[in-house]
């Protein structure tokens, strides 16, 4: 192998040094690759309009032949000799690899040129050209056929018609190229005892280049680049005329596809459009022709003698547009032109939403007003036309090669309000042609332009148990979650990221009564830190109406099972102790009472309720326990209730007996996530009888959400003379309630917002509720109440007289 | 050089010994030589080979194993010929002059070495075969036609119609027939003035004479990059019969025989020798 190098390297040597010295010298074998229209040893593309295998449509032998034709005439007017392989496209002519060599051994050759084009066989799509010599990459067996084939590369890459995704040299020996088959190569290069090159010219499978395929014209231009190879390859002169060629496309339209479109090739090509060459003045025409039909758009001149001229291109339906051109001899001069379509009427609005007629419903509140147009238009002309009623705030933007205009409000309308949008007769299309009248469509928006938060966990101010946690949010509407994490942020009191798992999230599904997703924090939570959640006003719901807000909680992680009080009533280890009693409830669907190991707070289990009731509000529900706990409970005693909440906001009590006395103690509502301790004072129990466990009861707030959930309970403590001296169990010292007692107002005050006030009798029964910190307690009957105040998500109990 | 290593291909190879005048297949010999590209002598006692690339020309003698290197040159392996004599052995050079290729013809005294250039580096096409004897066949580039001598009278015949690119032409050991390729028509047999040609086969290359009844070639298919498929086969010029001698589960590449040899080479450089027996 050395030697054949050195000799070849020798031989390289000289002929660079000494060069043929006409065309006449020359014999070139061309081998126009495939042929039979055979899909076995061809390549058909489907492209429209072209049915699968119909031999008019691509076939890779067809394109190779043609391009092998054109070299051929091109070589032959300059007195090359030349030899084809086949000169028609059947299968008889698409002779053996063998046969191939040898005919070109046998016929003298001087180079030997297999003319494909190429395809990935993936679905990848690209378009540069690949030549191939045989051997190593750095190694070619014919120095010269390296050469050869980078004569070829240089000269195709000038091809400025196509669309190159790469102009790297791409020079490539087959062996390195296809490393599988050994040294074995492509068969035709192996045959040769001549320098040999294989010219992968473009890839057929890029759909556009396919079409540029199918112009005689395109493949002229490749022919020609390979001409020019040969001269390269022995400094020949070349010719003495030069050419004109290149693609025509729409300036704006996009051209229309199922398949990959790369820079201009993403325009509509300009078919059948006529191209005529003038003289430099413009007034004597000297050749004329026609962009190819193929959807392509491609042209050429092919002889032109040297000089400055004008160029003029017209189509059915698009303006005249002129160039000079300047052409230089042995020189394709590529000229790609971008017509403009002609727009010869004015500019309407053909379509256009939001459509709304009188008794229609109201239209979205963030509905964008779409325009569609006849022509493409002057986006600036119709911007400045725009106008919408009453004024807000949006974008606009453009589609569809400015065929659509979209103007998006970027705050949401106004609820139950007409607006008229209006398009001034000054907006004018692409062509410069302004509107004859304006335009104006009216709709009415809908009676909601907000999504609302209605239950959240945790709010504001509020205490998480840090073991297995999670934030939920629900809403009178489907969220739309797919953006959710990117719009909710949680950090830590050192501003740390503190994250969520977005693989256990949950959410609401479509027909839920209300929206919401709930996603359970990564970790647990530190006990004792504190935590900022922020939840951005770009949550939207599936309308895309987004919270009018943001919304900031502040939030402390706590261990809700470290509080134990003295002594045990219940230890809640045995759920077959409670059954729903029926005399006791009103409206419950289905109840299911469990054991629940796997979320208990103490022991090895907790009870687990879940519940359904048939409305939205009016239910209420009680567990009664088969027998009474044995705990003896008076009103200087509290109780301390260990409850995982469901967010439904319906409340729990604990019904205790007394001879003939029945109390129903109020232990909180579950707008809350998770486990939470509750500690009760005592004091509506009435004095010398004693109580004992005999319940929990639940009674349904009316909401969205209440009326199915999940609750559970554990550890219910007492503690002895717990409800002496009140104020001590709670913990809001910054509530004050005056005055107490009170005979016409109770008035309370907090450092935060005080959302509303509840009375509660010491039954259990709410008896009055103010919204505010003001509760008017002059129709109240004399008595001992608790107050509950409602201050930022979360609630104390104050007890209060009121006497008249 | 190793001994020669017998396989047996019989269960191989398709034996032929149902038809009346048959081709059978004796046995198979892979040689211990790897090479490309074989030809016969005359008598089937050397094998002239090269490399894929036609690198240089050795011949191997059959009964000793001695190899001989008659030239290194690059192209020198592609299509030699033996004299007619078989005592020496037609071979081509390439060289460039003034960038262009030009071709010689040399031949080599296979007793003594000796090296006498034929022709002077010409262009155009140079066949091996017109200086193999007074009687000889080649197809030829540059008339279209095949040229025939029969103890030195020429003659140039075309007996195709529209036939014009002609290969693989040769005179039966009897000089009775002639038979070759039309590339674009098939693989033909005549006689020696190109009158009744009957077609044998399509698709097969490096057609030689196996005794004067069958014409021995090789059969491919292609998928325009590489062979996918190729297969020795004999063919009965009176019947047409084609006979598969290699059952197509390698790459043959290269084939050449005699009355009672054919040597064939595979993709991967192997070369095989095959023993035949021709029934009449």
């Amino acid at each position: 192998m050395k030697k054949k190098f050195i000799a070849f390297t020798i031989a390289a040597l000289a002929s660079i040094a000494a060069m043929a010295k006409d065309y006449s010298d020359l014999i070139i074998y061309i081998n126009p690759g495939h042929g039979g229209h055979d899909a076995a040893n061809d390549r058909n593309v489907v492209i429209y309009p072209y049915a699968e295998g119909d031999t008019s449509g691509f076939w890779e032998s067809n394109s190779n032949m043609h391009k092998g034709f054109f070299l051929r005439d091109m070589l032959q007017d300059l007195g090359v000799k030349v030899v084809m392989s086949r000169v028609t496209n059947t299968s008889a002519d698409d002779l053996g690899l063998e046969t191939i060599g040898r005919l070109a051994n046998a016929a003298g050759s001087d180079l030997f040129l297999s003319i494909h084009s190429n395809a990935t066989g993936t679905s990848n799509r690209v378009n540069f050209p690949i030549i191939f010599f045989r051997g190593y990459d750095n190694e070619p067996v014919y120095p010269d056929a390296k050469v050869w084939a980078t004569d070829i590369d240089v000269n195709l890459l000038t091809n400025g018609a196509t669309i190159w995704t790469s102009t790297n040299t791409n020079v490539r020996g087959d062996w390195s190229f296809q490393p599988t088959w050994g040294t074995q190569g492509y068969g035709v290069l192996r045959k040769l005892t001549i320098p040999g090159a294989l010219s992968e010219g473009s890839f057929h499978d890029y759909i556009p280049e396919t079409y540029r395929l199918m112009s005689l014209d395109y493949k002229w231009i490749e022919a020609w680049n390979f001409r020019k190879a040969v001269d390269d390859h022995y400094s020949l002169p070349g010719v003495s005329y030069g050419a004109i060629a290149g693609r025509l496309n729409d300036s704006r339209f996009p051209r229309v596809g199922d398949f990959k479109m790369i820079g201009d090739d993403q325009l509509e090509t300009v078919d059948t459009a006529y191209v005529s060459l003038w003289d430099e003045t413009g007034t004597t025409k000297l050749q004329e022709t026609y962009s190819d039909m193929i959807l392509n758009g491609i042209y050429a001149f092919r002889k032109v003698e040297p000089g400055k001229y004008m160029m003029k291109v017209s189509g059915n339906r698009h303006y005249e547009t002129s160039t000079m051109v300047e052409v230089t001899a042995d020189e394709i001069t590529y000229v790609n032109l971008k017509l403009n379509k002609i727009r010869n009427t004015a500019p309407v609005v053909e379509t256009y939403s939001p459509v709304w007629k009188e008794g229609d419903p109201g239209v979205l509140c963030n509905t964008p007003v779409v325009l569609d147009f006849n022509w493409d238009m002057d986006t600036a002309s119709v911007e400045a036309a725009f106008s919408i009623t009453p004024e807000i705030p949006g974008e606009i933007t453009w589609e569809n090669n400015n065929l659509r205009m979209i103007f998006t409000p970027t705050q949401t309308y106004q609820t139950s309000t007409v607006y008229t949008a209006r398009l001034d007769a000054s907006a004018k299309h692409a062509g410069g042609m302004a509107m004859e009248a304006p335009f104006e469509l009216s709709f009415f928006t809908a009676d909601r332009n907000y999504m609302s938060i209605i239950g959240q966990f945790p709010k504001d101010g509020e205490k998480v148990h840090f073991d297995n946690p999670a934030i939920e949010v629900r809403f009178d509407k489907l969220p739309n979650v797919t953006p959710i994490l990117k719009q909710i942020s949680i950090v830590d009191s050192t501003g740390t990221k503190v994250a969520l798992n977005n693989r256990k999230m949950t959410y609401s599904k479509l027909g839920a009564e209300y929206g919401f997703f709930r996603i359970p924090f990564t970790k647990d939570l530190t006990v004792g830190n504190t935590y900022k959640m922020t939840l951005s006003n770009e949550i939207a719901d599936k309308d895309g109406i987004p919270l009018q807000d943001s919304v900031v909680v502040h939030f402390t992680a706590v261990d809700a099972g470290t509080e134990k009080p003295d002594s045990i009533i219940e230890d809640m280890e045995d759920a077959t102790l409670y059954a729903l009693n029926s005399q006791g409830s009103v409206d419950v669907d289905t109840v299911s009472i469990k054991k629940d190991a796997t979320n208990k707070l103490f022991g090895t289990s907790c009870v687990n309720v879940m519940y359904e009731f048939p409305a939205t509000e009016g239910s209420e529900m009680l567990l009664s326990r088969s027998a009474l706990a044995d705990a003896k409970l008076t009103n200087n005693d509290a109780v301390g209730v260990h409850v995982y909440g469901d967010l439904t906001a319906n409340e729990v009590y604990l019904e205790v007996i007394a001879p003939e006395d029945v109390k129903y103690i109020p232990v909180g509502k579950l707008d809350f996530l998770g486990w939470r301790y509750f500690e009760v004072p005592l004091t509506m129990l009435e004095g010398e009888k004693e109580y004992q466990l005999s319940g929990v009861k639940m009674v349904q707030t009316p909401s969205l959400m209440s009326r199915k959930g999940e609750f559970k309970l554990d550890n219910i403590s007492y503690i002895k003379d717990g409800a002496v001296g009140v104020e001590g169990i709670e913990t809001m010292t910054s509530v004050t309630v005056y005055p107490n007692p009170a005979s016409e107002y109770l008035i309370a005050n907090a450092d935060g917002l005080i959302d509303k006030v509840e009375l509660i009798g010491m039954n259990g029964t709410v008896t009055a509720t103010a919204d505010g910190n003001v509760l008017n307690v002059s129709e109240i009957a004399d008595g001992i109440y608790f107050i509950r105040i409602f201050v930022g998500g979360t609630s104390e109990l104050k007890k209060v007289v009121v006497k008249h | 050089m190793k001994a020669k290593s017998w396989i047996l291909m019989a269960a191989l190879s398709v034996c032929a010994s149902m038809s009346a005048a048959d081709l059978s297949v004796v046995s198979t010999e892979k040689l211990d030589v790897k090479g490309y590209y074989p030809v016969l002598s005359p008598d089937g006692s050397k094998v002239l080979f090269t490399t894929s690339d036609h690198d240089g020309l050795k011949s191997l003698d059959l009964s000793s194993s001695e190899i001989t290197l008659i030239d290194n040159a690059p192209g020198t392996g592609f299509d030699p010929a033996f004299s007619a004599d078989g005592k020496s052995v037609i071979y081509r050079s390439i060289v460039k002059v003034d960038g262009l290729i030009r071709r010689d013809v040399k031949s080599y005294d296979l007793a003594t070495g000796e090296k006498v250039q034929l022709l002077e580096p010409s262009r155009g096409n140079v066949d091996t075969r017109q200086f193999v004897g007074k009687t000889f066949a080649y197809g030829s580039a540059r008339t279209q036609a095949i040229e025939v001598s029969l103890d030195g009278k020429k003659q140039t015949i075309n007996p195709i119609e529209s036939g014009y690119r002609y290969l693989w032409a040769s005179v039966s050991p009897s000089n009775s027939k002639l038979v070759f390729t039309e590339v674009y028509s098939g693989l033909f047999v005549s006689e020696l003035d190109g009158t009744k040609a009957k077609f044998l086969a399509s698709r097969a290359e490096f057609p030689c004479w196996a005794g004067d009844n069958y014409v021995v070639a090789l059969y491919t298919e292609d998928d325009g990059y590489v062979v996918t498929k190729a297969k020795v086969i004999a063919v009965d010029i009176e019947s047409g019969k084609v006979i598969e001698l290699t059952d197509g589960s390698s790459i043959v590449n290269g084939v050449t025989a005699t009355k009672d040899k054919v040597v064939y080479a595979t993709e991967d450089g192997e070369m095989f020798i095959m023993n035949i027996k021709i029934t009449e």
